[in-house]
């Protein structure tokens, strides 16, 4: 999908028309390496792991607000690498966010019951390393992963056994960080519009509904069947803004069709359930990490695929697996050697 | 690699968490059908919406416009035709940062920018610079532009704003011909032959459909191509416009060198037979550049500003004024009419008197007993004055009850206060009052003058004008409800309330050179396109005058440049070969100097060509108009001066 909704521009422009789809085979094969490598990983290296990796990420968040980080779209959110590649820390942030919260919410030997309650200081050292990362990715500022990763931790907590008085105020508490956010002039008003447009996206068709309005038009033309691959006039047309990456889904919708569309919907359902099971099975740290995985992937494939059919808020986060950005697809990798890592048990 | 945990502690029992995990496996599995069933509702039931809204987003019927045909000259050579130009058009509205931009990459201030960015009759459009084209299509901002710049705003990319080659009206030829030609506004022809003959010029606009690409690119798929517009050949010949123009300017010029303030002036010429326009020429004038360029506001006001002699007027159709002297041939048709004979001998006095009232020579000159023929050569007031008188007596004088009206019904005859038909937009039609009229203009306009002749002229700056003017309100007041002797004999030689425009004189002359014809003035001889369409003047039919009194006054009018008034003017001109008739004129118009006329053809005894020349506040006719009309002759019939 990435060659499809990114060849015709790109030889329009003189370039070779398999580049995009090129560097995404290259990160895909890079993310099976990282899931290789943390497939093979024990218990001590993966704490080391979410320990550094989690370091890492806040050093990377911090460093994309420094003159080392590069804006696009708005999102000062990359860091140039050498090479043509840049970085994109916050991908990562939220791997190591729930892998470090599951961690910290087993015991040190992983050896306590599933069902035991989870240590008082364990729960706040999740909340502020989550707290902390969110409010970095607010900075950039990136709604839409801040929500993610507040969801993904949200569902390690729940798991792990936090009670539900406490969840709650959580979520009020998000919320009322965000109206914070907004208010002190972190989130800008087009976000917030962009955000809501969702609900009427016929209201403001040229305006801040018109990515959600052309989404719609491809998945709409798509029927059944689909128009085939490259055939797709709404795609191939490039009305469809960030098609390539945040509103990949709408070129699946229209050139694969509904047939298609549900394929990639049931992967990923098959993905996250088995998820799911595999922490059934596993021990509390195993479950703990799958249970974080998969609410993280879940989170953010449900709102990528609602923001294409009309049905969320447009926040910008990437569709697991699909969109195009090594970020993106070596940390979903990563999530996936985490989920065999523990249903190996 | 160290084992995780036993397998008997870590297995997860039907606990809380277990229940927790298929809470979770539901919402999952919840969320995922909500969105699959979301899709399936998108193209399944919803299919048909989208497509259709998808067919108008991609495809957009574009008009495209069609080039503009050529205006040539009666040899193809071409007055107004086109040139590529790079254009910027933007879609208003601009933010304040692109319009920054774009102002900083243009070198152009903002504000002229944006000004050309209003929809005329927008709030804060200005006449001159408001867009009139189609609302909703780009708007052209900026014309002409020199490459290296139309090349840097397009790589800045700027939202909204679009660098393209358009066609711009282009003036090769070394003729100004400015209000004649016309102007265009955003593609249409609003002056002029551009505005007359703009259906035929602007051809038909092709329809492209095409489909759109969100990004700017588009791919062009059905096109009705567009009918490219006419050539209009016109029968003006370049090289006569040119010679006329310069030498109008230079007449002007010489005029005010004698002191005359010599405001505005015109040059008809015309085929005596057909009506054919050669040239026509207005002064002053304008660059016609000016209009592709953009209008700046001091632009367009020094183009209808009063005291630059308002150049956007076209003075060879547009200037009322009256015709002096050169009336006096009409007079002379007139009184053969009404049975005083062309063989007769008529008494020029330095001055008559009627009613007490003094009318004099010009400079009081007298020269006895003369034929009429000589009196229209030296062009002998007191003569028409008294055949005027004497009219005006047969007609009833005062009372004018049933009057015969010669004077004014051979004027309007021969076509004098009405439009001609010429293919131009915007002729006056002057007039030429009869009795009836006079009289029923004063019933209006009594009580008007009434109040004026007590209350004076306090607006007037000029003092002694505004004397001048409150003793003809006192007079107009007291007994303007009479037609009084002096009202016809001042209409007699062309003064009073007759307002003619030259083109008027010219059809009238080529009358008198042909034989009585009155032909239809015309510009446009041709349409050449696919096909190609001659373009024919109506018919006027024929003055009221027999064939030998004109024939009289032909022969007078060319004894007019061997002895008469134009001799002066055409001393060491190849007369013998080419015998030019002439009668030279001078109009007062009070609290003015004397507008300058010039109206002849030649040659005398085979007409080809009528020439009117006038020069207003440009003081005697042979003097500054003669040598225009010399010079155009010269031209045309390739007479080396």
């Amino acid at each position: 999908m990435v060659y499809s909704t990114t060849w015709v521009r790109l030889i329009r422009d003189g370039d070779p028309g398999g580049y995009f789809a090129f560097r995404q085979i290259l990160f895909v094969i890079l993310g099976a390496v990282a899931a290789w490598v943390v497939y093979r990983l024990d218990r001590p290296a993966l704490m080391a792991l979410a320990v550094f990796g989690y370091a890492a990420s806040v050093a990377g968040l911090l460093a994309v607000l420094t003159p080392l980080g590069t804006t696009i779209n708005g999102t000062r959110a990359w860091l140039t690498l050498p090479g043509g590649f840049t970085l994109q820390p916050a991908e990562f942030a939220k791997v190591f966010v729930v892998l470090l919260a599951a961690l910290w919410l087993s015991d040190r030997r992983g050896m306590r019951g599933l069902d035991d309650p989870p240590e008082p200081q364990a729960v706040v050292g999740v909340l502020a390393a989550t707290g902390v990362v969110a409010g970095l990715l607010l900075l950039q500022p990136d709604l839409g992963s801040a929500l993610v990763t507040g969801a993904a931790v949200l569902g390690v907590l729940f798991v792990a056994g936090v009670r539900g008085r406490l969840l709650v105020a959580l979520l009020v508490a998000g919320a009322l960080g965000a109206i914070g956010a907004y208010a002190v002039g972190v989130l800008d008003a087009y976000q917030v519009a962009r955000f809501t447009a969702f609900l009427d996206p016929a209201a403001d068709p040229q305006g801040v509904g018109y990515n959600v309005q052309q989404a719609l038009i491809a998945i709409g033309t798509g029927g059944v069947q689909g128009q085939g691959l490259l055939a797709g006039a709404h795609t191939q047309g490039a009305f469809v803004p960030y098609q390539y990456t945040d509103f990949i889904f709408s070129a699946v919708g229209e050139e694969l069709g509904m047939l298609g569309g549900l394929l990639v919907i049931t992967g990923f359902l098959v993905l996250l359930l088995r998820g799911v099971s595999a922490a059934q099975r596993a021990d509390r740290f195993g479950a703990l990490v799958a249970t974080g995985i998969v609410c993280w992937l879940a989170a953010q494939g449900f709102e990528n695929l609602g923001m294409n059919v009309g049905l969320l808020p447009v926040t910008g986060v990437p569709l697991p697996f699909v969109s195009y950005g090594g970020s993106s697809v070596i940390a979903a990798w990563i999530g996936v050697g985490l989920l065999l890592r523990v249903s190996r048990h | 690699m160290t084992q995780l945990a036993t397998p008997a502690r870590t297995r997860a029992t039907d606990g809380p968490a277990r229940r927790r995990l298929r809470m979770l496996q539901v919402v999952i599995l919840a969320v995922g059908l909500t969105i699959g069933a979301r899709l399936i509702w998108l193209q399944t039931a919803q299919a048909p919406v989208y497509a259709a809204k998808a067919q108008r987003v991609q495809t957009d019927v574009v008009t495209v416009p069609a080039a503009r045909g050529s205006i040539v000259d009666r040899d193809g050579r071409i007055l107004a035709g086109n040139r590529t130009s790079l254009q910027v058009a933007v879609q208003p509205p601009l933010d304040d940062a692109t319009l920054q931009r774009l102002s900083e990459l243009a070198g152009t201030p903002r504000g002229r920018i944006l000004a050309r960015t209003l929809v005329c009759g927008q709030q804060g459009a200005e006449p001159g610079t408001c867009y009139r084209g189609e609302p909703g299509e780009p708007v052209p901002v900026l014309t002409d532009l020199a490459i290296p710049r139309a090349l840097a705003i397009r790589d800045a990319d700027l939202p909204g704003v679009i660098v393209q080659q358009a066609a711009v009206r282009d003036y090769p030829s070394q003729a100004n011909a400015a209000q004649l030609l016309g102007y265009l506004s955003d593609g249409q022809g609003r002056s002029g032959l551009e505005a007359q003959y703009d259906q035929a010029l602007r051809g038909t606009p092709g329809q492209a459909r095409r489909t759109l690409n969100r990004e700017g690119g588009s791919a062009t798929d059905e096109v009705e191509p567009a009918l490219e517009g006419q050539t209009l050949v016109t029968t003006l010949d370049v090289d006569t416009q040119v010679v006329a123009e310069r030498a109008l300017r230079e007449a002007v010029a010489t005029a005010r060198d004698a002191g005359y303030r010599a405001t505005g002036g015109s040059v008809v010429v015309m085929d005596v037979r057909t009506g054919a326009i050669r040239a026509l020429a207005s002064y002053p004038t304008y660059d016609p550049n000016i209009w592709t360029r953009g209008l700046t506001d001091a632009q367009f006001a020094s183009l209808t500003d009063e005291k630059g002699g308002r150049p956007l007027v076209f003075r060879p159709t547009q200037a009322l004024m009256p015709p002096a002297s050169t009336f006096k041939p009409l007079t002379t048709v007139a009184a053969e009419e009404a049975g005083f004979p062309l063989d007769g001998t008529y008494d020029c006095p330095s001055s008559v008197v009627v009613g007490g009232q003094v009318f004099r020579n010009y400079e009081s000159r007298a020269y006895g007993p003369v034929s009429l023929a000589r009196a229209l050569s030296v062009s002998c007031d007191t003569v028409f004055y008294r055949l005027g008188y004497k009219m005006w007596k047969r007609d009833g004088a005062l009372v004018g009850e049933g009057a015969q009206e010669h004077v004014v019904r051979t004027a309007r005859g021969f076509g004098l206060g009405s439009a001609t038909g010429v293919d131009l937009p915007g002729e006056a039609a002057g007039s030429v009052p009869d009795r009836a009229q006079v009289l029923a203009e004063y019933d209006q306009r009594r009580d008007d003058f009434c109040q004026r002749a007590e209350q004076g002229y306090p607006e007037e700056p000029d003092r002694g004008r505004a004397r001048l003017l409150k003793a003809y309100a006192r007079d107009y007041c007291r007994s303007g409800y009479e037609y009084k002797a002096g009202d016809a004999m001042n209409t007699a030689i062309g003064q009073g309330r007759t307002l003619v425009t030259p083109l008027q004189m010219a059809a009238a002359y080529a009358a008198i050179a042909n034989g009585g014809t009155l032909v239809t003035p015309h510009l446009g001889a041709r349409l050449q396109g696919t096909d190609e369409t001659d373009i024919e003047p109506g018919s006027r039919g024929v003055a009221p005058a027999d064939l030998k009194t004109l024939a009289y006054v032909r022969r007078a009018l060319a004894t007019t440049t061997v002895d008469g008034t134009a001799s002066g003017a055409f001393l060491g001109f190849p007369l013998a070969e080419i015998p030019v008739a002439a009668k030279t004129g001078t109009a007062e118009v009070a609290g003015k100097q004397s507008t300058s006329w010039f109206a002849s053809f030649a040659p005398a005894d085979n007409p080809q060509y009528v020439v009117i020349v006038n020069v207003d506040q440009g003081g005697l006719g042979a003097a500054t108009s003669g040598p225009v009309a010399r010079a155009v002759y010269e031209e045309l019939f390739g007479i080396s001066p």
